[in-house]
């Protein structure tokens, strides 16, 4: 399934949509459920709180990291120029339960360096959730050109 | 580390549910099909890796970091709603 953009005025505002995870995501084992918050009121950037505690061990979060639970910053993938277009295998489509690509909302997750300028945006994994069901999934994508890290800024300005 | 010997179109056992099968082997490269439940997720083991480095990178950033990239998209980003969606206004209606 070739997933359009959803665009960010999509995002479900209130109630505070939490999302399960079947699946943890790679790196952060044994979280499932993260709720979508909005960061600022005219910014695309959501804010993916974790409701679950992380087991000790490798997977929490390094030192030198905000305490209490764990988040991922992320914004719709339609704020990224350039083409980017999401081609969910047909399992995750089944696994995800969707219907067609207007139930998809994808999300990329952003990793924050120093300052924005050294965000990057991880464009092979991007977070494809399920709408109606807000059922969620960090989806590997079959394509290896697409970069884990892509700078943020050159997607919000490449068009 | 168990290390066991098989031919084309032979397959190991992990588990009661997971199968991984010799495809094809043509010089250096070997095809390896994996069958596996739903909830056991197959990946090649350099991209997990990296990926999974990426999430802990992107985990839990301070509310200032939060704050300066939702600045930095909302003021260097195309306006919202963004470029590139021009598809969503085509929806039909219920």
């Amino acid at each position: 399934m070739t997933v359009t953009q959803a665009a960010p005025e999509t995002l479900p505002a209130a109630p505070v949509p939490v999302l399960q995870f079947d699946r943890a995501m790679p790196g952060l084992p044994g979280l499932y459920r993260f709720a979508l918050v909005a960061v600022e009121e005219d910014s695309p950037v959501r804010l993916l709180r974790c409701l679950d505690v992380a087991p000790p061990g490798p997977g929490a979060p390094p030192a030198g990291r905000a305490a209490g639970p764990v988040s991922l910053v992320v914004v719709p993938a339609a704020i990224a120029t350039g083409g980017y277009v999401v081609e969910l295998p047909d399992d995750e489509v089944a696994e995800l339960g969707l219907q067609g690509s207007e139930d998809a909302l994808v999300l990329l997750v952003i990793t924050p360096g120093d300052t924005p300028a050294q965000a990057t945006v991880n464009l092979m994994a991007p977070i494809v959730v399920n709408l109606r069901t807000l059922a969620a999934a960090q989806v590997l994508l079959d394509d290896v050109r697409l970069p884990v890290r892509a700078r943020l800024l050159d997607l919000l300005n490449s068009s | 580390m168990l290390v066991l010997s098989r031919r084309v179109g032979e397959s190991i056992m992990i588990g009661d549910d997971v199968v991984v099968t010799v495809l094809e082997v043509r010089g250096d490269v070997v095809r390896i099909g994996v069958a596996a439940p739903r909830e056991i997720a197959v990946h090649r083991e350099e991209v997990y890796r990296e990926l999974a480095e990426a999430n802990q990178q992107a985990a839990s950033p301070s509310d200032a970091v939060v704050d300066a990239l939702a600045r930095a998209v909302r003021s260097g980003g195309p306006p919202v709603p963004g470029q590139g969606t021009s598809t969503s206004d085509s929806r039909p209606s219920p």
